[in-house]
């Protein structure tokens, strides 16, 4: 049997985008599994340069007219038809919001079954196993599907870049344009993000109930400057106001792969960890020795961070001026 | 306007992280007894919802809080119907025992049907047990109704309803025309706790209790599409270092020199 | 006045007002280890069961099946007994109604009135999961941290106990001459948590005496275990006593705080010289400073009365009438007068004691009080007991134990 992998990534995003890149390592990887091919659906004003994909791992671009940001009517619309014309098995998105809202509607339109949130999608005989976190992160489920198509959205961070394939040059298809008529889109602000943004720092600094209030996000700032990061938060402190929502890391909010996260006043709750657990050095700094985040850091500091983080700062500044004194 | 809320009972997660224990063999949470069930919070957020749009309109409201689970259930309903909630409806069928959310969509996509003319139809994001967050979008396409998912502000006029939802890099409002789905995340802000005055008006208000026929579903025809393979708790994977000195202070300056000895400061 | 939204509640199907609730701390798997009493928001003189403080000094015990229990006196008497639980309640029972309150309720008041700190608040809920997990891996708190804690209130409650009269027991063992000491020892064992004395002393700054493990016991003096009210008892407000507050047998000792109230009893020896229970000589004991060489036990409590409503926290109060409310109780015996000043002790009137006034369970009080002139006003509230004692029996000690200080209202009237 053959069966083909569909990949809708976010609108605006192309083959150089490292969420794209890691769902084409997985689809790859279930297409040889699948014996099938691998195709993506593009969104926008005007087709895509096929040779803009071209050594990506993609085997067809589905391309679906769109002037502006699509809605997420549209989205659905043009992904079914995507999928229907591909006769795709599995659908893989990013889990994002626009992923996570498009998968459910995708998957019962298309009569098919649905997985969120996945951190591992394989291809078994006749059936797709998805593998995700559940009950706020404390647990794992893995799901056995039959191949009648299966939608998943994959987190962000599990898959490495695919490497390049040469010379494949993908086939264009185009699906024309699809309309939206029970839903507009009336507002779309943007906030300017302070340095890095979140998904692509190296190195986070976030702060958790811990910090007692707002101004403990200053002191986190200037620790994240230090380190050439960005601040996150988990949710708590964006509930409670004390920085904006859009900080937030975790089953809710944001999963970030950083090399180096610093967790400052987080209880490390499974919830908040589903969003981080796959940095690659988690650092833990708060005053209660039993938090949970020690379980999962591999260094931990006891103590009031009022206190460590200003030591934490001083002493990175004095070894980053030796060294490049040194240099 | 007629409004439906989707909620689900749930193990309270406040107090989960302690106690849940999985029996393997069955795929199943093991619970120590006695352990509180509760309205997954989200939905608690979706009922605020409702309930805002009803303190800010001078239009006839109804809210009807809608449930599929078990007897026990029951409770979730209650606690719906004393937050404010005006009637409730209860999905009881052996049939959805282990439903999955494929069924659980079309179930309760049955029950908003028999429900009537629903205008607007909220749920949580996703249950604080699965954490998927499919069920309610499952309802909007069965039923053929435009959702937005994670709002957090819903304001409902008589014929379209306004959406305002968090993103990564901002916020965005959509419009919708009636009747729609809104499925609203933890953004939404504070809810209110039942207060003795609505628990005890919550007594007299109906709750209806419908099974698998009488929504017109043939179990055997709907069957659950996800086979749940394996069900774990997973390993954790760290030894924690501990950065031990006297002071805060000493510990604080102490882990900088461990992160630099260990080159895990990338370079930018 | 705006209607105040009354919280409601599920209760045996039908709606009902919120229950009182505990605040408790739990291990793990959610098993109460500690707790505290909404004693402001108690009706009327009995606390519920649920609703009872728990304080435990060791490791909370494996519960033991009644069948399974004895109970063996013996010692310095002419006829040993071993008693199963059926054979003890055999003998005449008899029930006391008396309040239990820990020896360092409200430990914080003592700096605030002696040492000018700030006052702490009878709605602090301190988190009491997180000190049961720190004691499971014997952590303590810092100096830091207890400055950052109010102390311990709220650790009282009003209780019914059922049992048998201790005095019944030792007549029918018959004390030789010149037993002096009856040594009660419970099932509970463990090594005393340093941290409770941290928290009892408000710092860390004096070494703890580490006896190992050890069995819970006290050594009461004669008189006090021939006091008829003085009980073992298997029962509380009309059923079996709870496994957190001691069952199957505990102790009942009217007027002395908690720390006498032996839970899990087990054993009851009779002495000639009081055997060195660390609970009586390390811990529980008044003293100037830690080098104190004078450090007796605590006994009897003083005169408590305390103010329930209006606290700090309601003000500012509308003008017009206002109950000043709350509880008085002693531990000599019952409640005489309670007066309460509404000029910072200036002038004093009688507030009125509301039936019953039983000996050893605390009144409910109250004063009308016209609240006509806006102002910062500053409420006080004293009791004097059957002996003639007022308040404040107990000065500042080491310990901090056995607060019974004029804790004052300060409330503002607009």
């Amino acid at each position: 049997m053959s069966a083909d992998i569909l990949i809708v990534p976010e609108f605006g995003q192309d083959a150089s985008s490292p969420v794209v890149c890691e769902l084409i390592t997985l689809a790859r990887r279930l297409a040889q599994s699948a014996h099938g091919r691998v195709g993506v659906l593009v969104l926008g004003a005007a087709a895509p340069e096929p040779d803009a994909w071209a050594g990506s791992g993609v085997d067809c671009i589905y391309f679906a007219r769109s002037s502006g940001l699509p809605l997420p009517e549209m989205l659905v619309a043009a992904a079914t038809e995507a999928a229907r014309r591909a006769a795709s098995a599995i659908v893989l998105l990013p889990h994002t919001t626009a992923g996570a809202e498009l998968a459910p509607r995708l998957a019962f339109r298309l009569d098919g079954a649905v997985a969120s949130g996945c951190v591992d999608v394989s291809v078994e005989a006749d059936s797709v196993r998805c593998t995700r976190p559940c009950y706020g992160g404390l647990a794992r489920e893995v799901d056995e599907f039959a191949l009648a198509p299966v939608v998943a959205t994959v987190r962000a961070g599990i898959f490495e870049r695919a490497p390049a394939h040469a010379g494949r040059r993908p086939e264009l298809i185009d699906l024309g344009s699809f309309e939206a008529t029970r839903a507009r889109r009336i507002d779309r602000r943007t906030e300017a993000a302070a340095g890095a943004r979140l998904e692509d720092a190296a190195v986070i600094v976030a702060g958790g109930r811990g910090l007692g209030g707002a101004e403990g996000f200053d002191l986190l700032a200037k620790l994240a400057r230090e380190l050439g990061g960005a601040v996150g938060a988990s949710r708590v402190p964006c509930d409670l106001g004390w920085c904006p929502h859009s900080w937030q890391i975790g089953l809710t909010g944001k999963t970030v792969t950083p090399e180096l996260y610093v967790a400052v006043g987080i209880s490390g709750a499974g919830h908040h960890m589903a969003g981080c657990g796959n940095a690659k050095t988690i650092v833990a700094i708060n005053s209660d020795p039993e938090a949970a985040i020690f379980q999962d850091a591999r260094f931990g500091v006891v103590g009031d961070y009022r206190e460590v983080v200003p030591a934490l700062i001083a002493q990175l500044r004095s070894l980053n001026d030796a060294s490049s004194r040194k240099s | 306007m007629h409004i439906a809320v989707l909620v689900k009972q749930v193990p309270n997660p406040e107090s989960l992280a302690a106690v849940l224990r999985i029996d393997e063999a069955v795929c199943k949470i093991v619970l120590p007894p006695g352990h509180p069930m509760v309205m997954s919070p989200f939905d608690e957020q979706a009922l605020e919802a409702a309930l805002r749009i009803r303190d800010q309109s001078a239009a006839q409201m109804r809210i009807s809080a809608v449930t599929l689970g078990p007897e026990s259930a029951r409770a979730a309903l209650k606690q719906a119907l004393a937050l404010g909630a005006d009637d409730a409806v209860h999905v009881l069928d052996a049939a959805f025992d282990s439903a999955d959310s494929y069924l659980t969509a079309h179930a309760l996509a049955a029950a908003l049907r028999r429900l009537g003319t629903v205008d607007l139809v909220l749920a949580g994001r996703q249950a604080a047990d699965w954490d998927a967050g499919v069920v309610a979008l499952g309802v909007a396409e069965i039923l053929d109704l435009p959702s937005v998912a994670f709002a957090c502000a819903v304001q409902a006029s008589s014929e379209s309803v306004r959406v305002e939802r968090v993103l990564p890099d901002g916020y965005e409002t959509f419009e919708l025309a009636m009747p729609a789905l809104v499925t609203v995340s933890n953004e939404l802000g504070e809810v209110r706790k039942p207060n003795l005055r609505e628990t005890m008006r919550a007594a007299r208000k109906p709750v209806a209790s419908w099974n698998a026929a009488e929504l017109g579903l043939d179990a055997r025809e709907l069957r659950a599409r996800r086979k749940l393979a394996r069900l774990y708790l997973p390993q954790k994977r760290a030894q924690c270092e501990w950065i031990e000195a006297e002071t805060a202070a000493a510990r604080g300056a102490l882990l900088a020199q461990r992160l630099h000895a260990e080159r895990l400061i990338p370079k930018p | 006045m705006s209607k105040r939204e009354i919280e409601g509640d599920w209760v045996m199907g039908w709606p009902d007002r919120k229950r009182l609730e505990l605040n408790a701390g739990k291990d793990a798997e959610g098993r109460v280890l500690s707790g505290r009493t909404p004693i402001l928001d108690q009706e009327g003189l009995i606390t519920p069961t649920d609703s009872s403080y728990v304080v435990t000094q060791l490791d909370m015990p494996e519960p033991v099946h009644p069948d399974d229990w004895t109970l063996t006196l013996g010692g310095e008497v002419e006829r040993p007994l071993r008693l199963s639980l059926d054979e003890l309640r055999n003998f005449p029972g008899r029930s006391v109604r008396a309040v239990t309150e820990c020896a360092g309720n409200d430990e914080g008041f003592f700096d605030y009135q002696a040492r000018g700190m700030p006052k702490p608040s009878r709605r602090y809920v301190p988190d009491l999961s997180r000190r049961a997990a720190m004691k499971a891996d014997r952590g303590t708190p810092g100096n830091e941290e207890l400055r950052g804690e109010m102390g311990n209130t709220c650790a009282m409650s009003g209780g019914e106990f059922t049992g048998v009269s201790l005095a019944e027991l030792l007549a029918h063992a018959g004390p030789k001459v010149g037993a002096q000491w009856v040594w009660l020892e419970g099932f509970d064992r463990g090594r005393p948590d340093p941290a409770v004395q941290y928290r009892s002393m408000g710092h860390a700054d004096v070494a703890i005496d580490d006896p190992g493990v050890i069995h819970y016991d006290k050594a009461l003096p004669l008189a006090k275990a021939l006091d008829p009210d003085t009980l073992l008892a298997w029962a509380q407000n009309g059923e079996w006593l709870l496994h957190v507050h001691g069952a199957p047998v505990r102790c009942i000792v009217p007027g002395w705080s908690g720390n006498w109230w032996v839970k899990w009893l087990s054993r009851i020896e009779v002495t000639r010289e009081m055997p060195p229970c660390y609970h009586q000589t390390k811990y529980f004991v008044y003293g100037a400073t830690p080098d104190d060489p004078q450090k007796p036990m605590l006994t009897a409590m003083g005169v408590r009365c305390i103010i329930t409503a209006p606290l700090d926290e309601d003000s500012p109060l509308e003008r017009g009438t206002h109950a000043i409310r709350g509880l008085a109780w002693s531990g000599m015996g019952r409640i005489e007068r309670v007066e309460v000043s509404v000029d910072g002790g200036a002038s004093w009137r009688d507030a009125h004691i509301e039936a019953p006034r039983e000996r050893w369970l605390w009144v409910r009080w109250s004063y009308l009080w016209e609240a006509n002139a806006p102002g910062a006003y500053r409420l006080l509230a004293r009791a004097t007991d059957e002996k003639g004692r007022v308040q404040p029996q107990t000065p500042w000690n080491y310990q901090r134990k056995h607060f019974d200080g004029i804790v004052p209202s300060d409330v503002v009237v607009v």
